[in-house]
């Protein structure tokens, strides 16, 4: 891992989730300019810690660090400037795709919500980078499901945050559009220096694109059971441990792929 | 309509095609003629015979009789531009509330902002016919009182989880309070309200140029609030999270988004009593044409909702003569049956 600070970074989180403990003293630190994945089975609490890291709910014990300093403490538009947060579920309003990649410069809005020069450009240069330029002007519920996907992320490029923080961008793509969503993540987030944190459901997808995989246990409190690169998990016992499952590297073209098989949860794990 | 214009610019995809570019103005200067047209019938058609010749000596300072000036200056002049402004009140209010509660059932109406505003009227009125004056302008009263139902809302759908249904829920109910408590004033007070018998409907008749002064200024300034806001509420539309996620105050904006909503909808309330149906009806039809940003809906909504106030005065004023009906019942009539043919139409609200 690198020896800079953390660009974002969880603390001794705990927070309960009914009468259940949640969390109770999660650690987590994300390595600035990397894209990590975190990999959880359903319910341990992978969209609560990303809503924490947005600052949409406070954990009942910890804190959240975004370039060292607490996310709760910061005010709106300077968190919205640091971080940016696609949730899980979002509806698309009826509005052309560049006014929705204009959402995202929110925090830049003049008083009677004009954007300057300068928010102009990260807008354009958010369509064009994720593809979009053709469609700039088509209304945002005529794209399809890997469109809409890349007008989201290109709204929440626009923030120009150095954070980014993803809740399953890939659910209902195909697999195709969800290889090339990743593929576009990785190289912005190499291009602009970003760090992204994705939460995906897909154990491949997560070994295959990001630089660094953080796996979450099953057993409540949550904890975290491994962190490192994909090779480093695919070969440790965490995967077993969350889902059961083993993932077995195969190569082709000097590209790397992992296919899933039943395992048994290791022994104490 | 909508899918009209998408189709027909998805063939050109390459260059900066503005789908709904060249058709903005085009729609805008419509209106603006429709809306023109309309007010002109509003001056020239009813029981009395003014023509347009006399309209326009009175504009242009000509000769007319003085029945005809009479007539267009205490009648026609202060009934068409109060239906403009209520109208053009009303339908913006409800574009407001519906963006900000995120909930297409919503309008002033439904949601008791104009009860609210009415209760508020009532209750100024009858303590002055009491003997107790209340020093408080009856717009200012108004819009007070739409501020207390929109406040309640506003607790209401702020707590943490509540769903867009809860919150219409309790608007629905806090409508019905204030309904009962306009009902118990005017048992108590019939006298309270000149034309009280039609406040509850909504009407026109007896609107005069002086009473229109200060909810004028109100709704100017209500609409100018809405315009500056309308870019800050379209992002609310991305849902709660996401809003959140951009830097957005979420409470806050919809705190003066409904403040706005309640001001216009107030001083409309507080000449022309509770007219509800422009509220919720126009800016779904506005939607339907120019989209879901607000910085388009809310003026095509105050166009249209004041162009359709107009004429449904006109028709409720004339159809039934020697009967003048109070417009919010002939609104209701006329505008619910063309409300649900284009439901139908369009096969309804899919995304909700």
């Amino acid at each position: 891992m690198s020896d800079a600070a953390p660009a974002l970074e969880f603390r001794d989180i705990a927070c309960r989730c009914g009468a259940r403990p949640l969390f109770d003293g999660l650690d987590l630190a994300v390595p600035k300019g990397e894209v990590l994945g975190v990999l959880g089975p359903n319910g341990c609490g992978k969209s609560t810690l990303l809503g924490f890291a947005d600052g949409l709910g406070t954990p009942a014990r910890g804190t959240v660090l975004v370039g060292g300093e607490p996310v709760a403490a910061l005010p709106a538009r300077e968190r919205a400037g640091r971080i940016a947060l696609l949730p899980q579920v979002h509806r698309t309003p009826s509005m052309q795709v560049r006014d929705l990649v204009a959402c995202g410069r929110y925090a830049h809005m003049g008083p009677f919500g004009q954007l300057g020069e300068k928010d102009e450009r990260a807008v354009d240069e958010a369509i064009s980078l994720m593809g979009l330029r053709a469609l700039a002007h088509r209304n945002a519920r005529r794209l399809s499901g890997g469109e809409r996907q890349r007008a989201f992320i290109a709204m929440a490029l626009a923030q120009e945050a150095g954070v980014l923080l993803l809740d399953e961008p890939t659910t209902y793509l195909d697999v195709r559009a969800a290889h090339e969503l990743m593929a576009l993540v990785r190289r912005l987030a190499a291009q602009r220096g970003m760090t992204v944190v994705a939460v995906l459901h897909d154990i491949d997808l997560a070994l295959r694109f990001c630089d660094e995989v953080a796996v979450l246990g099953r057993e409540r409190p949550t904890r975290l059971l491994a962190q490192g690169t994909p090779a480093e998990v695919a070969g440790g016992p965490a995967l077993p441990a969350a889902f059961g499952v083993a993932a077995v590297p195969c190569e082709r073209d000097g590209v790397r792929a992992y296919g899933l098989f039943e395992a048994e949860p290791p022994a104490g794990a | 309509m909508g899918s009209e214009a998408m189709g027909r610019s998805g063939s050109n995809t390459t260059q900066a095609a503005r789908p709904r570019g060249g058709r903005l103005p085009a729609l805008a200067l419509l209106s603006l003629a429709a809306l023109a047209a309309a007010a002109l019938a509003g001056l020239v058609l009813g029981a009395s015979g003014v023509g347009v010749a006399d309209v326009l000596a009175l504009l242009t300072g000509g000769r007319l009789t003085g029945t005809a000036r009479s007539i267009l200056v205490s009648i026609r002049i202060p009934r068409v531009l109060g239906g403009l402004l209520a109208g053009a009140a009303f339908a913006s209010s409800g574009a407001l509330i519906q963006a900000v509660l995120d909930n297409p059932l919503a309008s002033p109406n439904v949601i008791g902002v104009n009860s609210g505003a009415g209760m508020a009227v009532l209750l100024v009125a009858a303590l002055a016919t009491a003997g107790v004056a209340v020093p408080v302008p009856l717009p200012v009263a108004a819009f007070l009182g739409a501020l207390l139902a929109s406040g309640l809302i506003l607790a209401v759908s702020s707590r943490a989880g509540v769903s867009r249904l809860t919150v219409v829920l309790a608007g629905v109910a806090v409508n019905a309070v204030f309904g009962a408590g306009m009902n118990l004033v005017l048992t108590v007070a019939p006298n309270a309200y000149v034309g009280s018998s039609s406040y509850l409907v909504g009407g026109l008749s007896g609107v005069v140029l002086g009473s229109l002064a200060a909810p004028a200024a109100l709704i100017a300034a209500g609409m100018a609030l809405a315009l500056a806001l309308a870019a800050r509420i379209n992002v609310l539309a991305l849902g709660h999270e996401t809003a959140h996620a951009l830097g957005v105050h979420v409470r806050a904006l919809r705190a003066a988004g409904l403040a706005c909503a309640s001001l216009l909808a107030g001083a409309a309330v507080s000449f022309c009593g509770l007219i509800g149906f422009v509220g919720l009806m126009v800016p779904h039809v506005a939607k339907r044409f120019v989209g879901h940003d607000l910085r388009r809906v809310i003026p095509v909504s105050a166009l249209w909702g004041a162009t359709f106030t107009v004429l449904a005065d006109v028709v409720a004023r004339t159809a039934f003569a020697p009967y003048e009906l109070p417009v919010g019942i002939l609104m209701a009539l006329m505008g619910g049956p063309f409300f649900v043919w284009l439901l139908m139409r369009g096969r309804g609200y899919r995304d909700e």
